[in-house]
């Protein structure tokens, strides 16, 4: 039993590697995040929102998107467009999920924007936030915790027996369960490919990739559809069980 | 005795397939010929004269047919025919000898309430019998209906100031009174509406509901209602028990709504009922609310102000405030009411944000209650800035029917003392701008990626090795050593502690030697006096306790020879506790 722990641990105790490629890249990525702030702060936020769009896909840690993807949100937000912000920063949050300031910014985008908050409050939202909290490393390493305490009390349970620590390894199974829902829910996420609906007055639906195909209603602005194809200036998008084509500027992808 | 009846047996055997073969032929014959008859229709009413108030049936009935279907039920001016009722089907089979004659009638019939006094046909019912069309009766039915005369002059019925317009969305009220004459002898009374919970395009709305008297009266055969019993009046010449069925609607579309008949039947006991089957002998007394129409006008666009949410009717407000004198940034709860005669559920209050005059407050929230005659509104007022002097009046656009005109109606202006905040003088919009603006730009690199993702594999191998673990180790375990949970093997996890407790408390050589024994027996899983005249050397060599080394074995020997000698030939003075604490541990260690 503390061998399946000391694997697990040595599993990743070895050190990522580090290519002169990967160097590079990072020298590169760091130019280009210096280059946008200083346009930020001169207010040129157009050249901003360029330069950390280019800076984002070279930005090989996972904190360091989210932090590209927050500073995008601002920078959407100071150029009015609400609706790209409220994406930027839901796409951070897969990053960044506590991240106060980001949480902060999300929700004011929203209720500039005129939707319902992110976090309403209620049970519901109270339970996704709380399991859509951790990242992915941290919502595994929580499982091992939870291994690890569910492995001391069945160790204990096998030596010493009795009603105390069968009862010890029961509570332990059920902490597996409770800390393994995080990570369960992320499992449960990571099979679509969420989008938000950005256009203003609600994306214009098609029943095919063209102008003058029939019209499906709107998809309302601030939803979150989920991608399931897509063609030059064209996303097929799943919502409700219908999977409509909308225009690629209508949606945000929110996988960054 | 068996053998008779056998015989009875076998007789009856034989009988039965002989009357069946005799019977069937002839019974399948008459119903072949029941069934090949045509088919008789009948539709009657139940009585050609009838007096207002009461009720007729038109009955139907149809013979020898399985398929009938009713096509059409005419409609009469002056009569309500209600809901087909059926069909109900009967059948009767007539055995005479060999004849078997059967009879299968489907009926059906359906209620006609007078709304008048008249006479009145009743045009022929459409039907489909197994396939064919037929009318029925061969002639329009008649039907006379006569008044009652005299239950007008011992009851009335009316309704007192009812509007004969109104403007969709304005709210009116119908005050039915009915009564009886104070002398007459009630045995019951009911009344029959046939608008009560059916009329379309309006809203009941709760009425404001008055104190006094209250009793309940059958409506339509159906709806317990309670009325409000009110003080005798006089009538002519007479004197009445007066009662009060007041609703109050509202229209929800233009149009006309039909108030049809209304009757008030009141009855008198002529003769009480001996038993369950024999019922009361009553007799009827009628009297009836003319029908009538309210016209319901839509509401004119001329004039109409886009501020305008809804509200139709008379309409007063008042305002109060719960503090005057308030610090940039605290709380004022402004408290609305509007009064009167109006659809007060039915409209949106003011959008304050909108609202000229509340630029310099915010609106942090509002409660919004209705009431049958009241909607009150309070708001959560934040003032902006310590210029503000006064809480702005709060309009609202409602169309009065009266002089048919959207009319404004606002509260008074509230007079209020803002002050700044003492450990903030800044004007409140200012920090206001700062506290809800963006946070700021992430600049630093970020170092730190949390935790590396483990992998599904490692989770998924950790999570399948554990319980498997467990079980190995727990049913080798016990394979070796039994439960590990037995009384004797926890007496034995225990050993080390208890000797430590007994040799606290020992004070003489022999209960050293007693706490001894027991720490060896309960290492040993046995009795406590197991080890009382062991021979330690003799006991290993026969339990193969091969790992206790010599020494150890020697040094237990001489320890248990010490603590006899001077149990039994000394003072029984006590040995030093370190000596037996230690020789115990050297066992221990040694797997005893």
């Amino acid at each position: 039993m503390l061998a399946a722990l000391a694997l697990a641990a040595a599993t990743v105790a070895a050190p990522p590697r580090v290519s002169p490629m990967a160097l590079d890249q990072e020298s590169d990525f760091a130019a280009l995040d210096r280059a946008a702030i200083d346009a930020y702060r001169a207010g040129d936020h157009a050249t901003a929102a360029a330069l950390w769009i280019d800076a984002l896909p070279l930005a090989h840690l996972g904190a360091e998107r989210g932090r590209i993807c927050y500073d995008l949100g601002n920078t959407a937000y100071r150029r009015d467009e609400l609706l790209a912000a409220v994406g930027w920063y839901t796409a951070a949050l897969r990053h960044a999920p506590r991240d106060p300031d980001l949480w902060a910014n999300l929700e004011l985008a929203r209720a500039e924007a005129e939707l319902e908050p992110a976090d309403r409050g209620d049970l519901s939202a109270t339970v996704v936030r709380l399991l859509s909290s951790l990242t992915r490393g941290e919502a595994e390493w929580l499982l091992m915790g939870a291994f690890a305490i569910l492995g001391a009390a069945l160790a204990g349970e096998a030596l010493r027996g009795g009603r105390v620590w069968r009862r010890l390894a029961l509570v332990a199974v059920v902490g597996v369960l409770i800390a393994g829902a995080p990570l369960g829910w992320q499992l449960a996420q990571a099979g679509g490919h969420p989008m938000l609906v950005v256009d203003g007055g609600g994306a214009r639906s098609r029943s095919e990739p063209r102008s003058d195909a029939q019209g499906l209603g709107r998809l309302q602005a601030g939803s979150v559809v989920q991608r399931r194809d897509a063609l030059p200036g064209w996303v097929k998008v799943a919502q409700g069980g219908r999977e409509v084509w909308v225009r690629e500027r209508a949606v945000f992808d929110l996988v960054r | 005795m068996e053998r008779a009846a056998r015989t009875a047996q076998s007789l009856v055997a034989a009988l039965v397939p002989v009357w069946v073969a005799v019977w069937l032929p002839g019974a399948a014959l008459s119903f072949g010929a029941a069934r090949g008859q045509d088919p008789v229709v009948e539709v009657a009413l139940t009585s050609g004269v009838t007096q207002l108030g009461n009720t007729v049936r038109i009955e139907i009935s149809v013979e020898n047919a399985r398929l009938v279907e009713i096509t059409s039920i005419p409609t009469v001016d002056g009569l309500s025919l209600g809901r087909l009722i059926g069909p109900s089907r009967f059948e009767r089979t007539q055995i005479e000898g060999r004849r078997v004659s059967r009879r299968i009638s489907l009926e059906w019939s359906i209620e006609v309430r007078p709304q008048r006094i008249g006479e009145f046909e009743i045009p022929p019912l459409g039907l489909r019998v197994e396939g064919r069309d037929v009318s029925a009766p061969a002639e329009a039915m008649r039907l006379r209906v006569l008044g009652d005369v005299q239950g007008a002059d011992l009851g009335f019925i009316e309704i007192l100031d009812r509007p004969q317009r109104v403007y969709e969305g304005q709210p009116f009220t119908l005050d039915l009174r009915f009564g009886f004459d104070v002398g007459f002898p009630l045995h019951g009374a009911s009344l029959f509406l046939p608008w009560w919970q059916r009329l379309r395009d309006v809203i009941e709305v709760q009425a404001v509901r008055s104190s006094g008297s209250w009793t309940t009266v059958r409506v339509n055969d159906r709806y317990d209602v309670n009325v409000r019993r009110l003080d005798p009046e006089r009538r002519g010449d007479a004197e009445f028990h007066p009662f009060q069925l007041r609703r109050r609607y509202i229209a929800t579309r233009p149009g006309i709504l039909e108030y049809e008949l209304a009757t008030f039947e009141y009855t008198e006991r002529v003769r009480r009922g001996r038993s369950i089957l024999d019922a009361d002998q009553v007799r009827r007394f009628h009297v009836y609310q003319q029908p009538f129409q309210i016209e319901v006008d839509p509401l004119p666009e001329q004039g109409r102000p886009f501020e305008w949410t809804g509200a139709v009717g008379t309409i007063t407000a008042e305002r109060r405030v719960d503090r005057r004198d308030v610090e940039v940034g605290n709380t004022v709860e402004l408290a609305v009411s509007w009064f009167g005669d109006a659809n007060f559920a039915y409209f949106d209050p003011p959008d304050l944000k909108r609202v000229d005059g509340f630029e310099d407050f915010r609106v942090l929230g509002m409660e919004d209650k209705k009431f049958d005659d009241e909607r009150r509104v309070v708001w959560d007022l934040v003032p902006a800035t310590p210029d503000v002097d006064a809480i702005p009046s709060v309009p609202l656009w409602f169309f009065d029917p009266e002089r048919e005109a959207y009319r404004l109606v606002e509260t008074e202006p509230v007079p209020i003392r803002v002050r700044a905040a003492p450990d903030d003088l800044l004007p409140f919009d200012q920090p206001r701008e700062e506290a809800y603006d963006l946070r700021d730009l992430h600049t630093g690199p970020a170092t730190d990626d949390g935790p590396r993702p483990l992998g599904g594999r490692t989770l998924a191998f950790t999570g399948l090795a554990l319980p498997l673990a467990w079980l190995l180790l727990r049913s080798a375990l016990r394979r070796r050593r039994g439960d590990p949970d037995a009384p004797l093997e926890r007496r034995r996890r225990r050993a080390r502690r208890t000797l430590a407790r007994d040799l606290a408390a020992a004070r003489r050589a022999s209960d050293q030697a007693a706490a001894l024994g027991r720490y060896l027996a309960a290492r040993t899983r046995e009795p406590d006096h197991a080890w009382v005249g062991r021979d330690p050397r003799a006991w290993a060599a026969e339990h193969g306790a091969g790992d206790l080394d010599e020494a150890a074995l020697g040094e237990l020997v001489q320890l248990s020879r010490e603590l006899d000698e001077r149990a039994w030939a000394g003072g029984d003075e006590p040995l030093e506790r370190e000596w037996l604490v230690g020789v115990a541990g050297r066992l221990r260690r040694g797997g005893l």
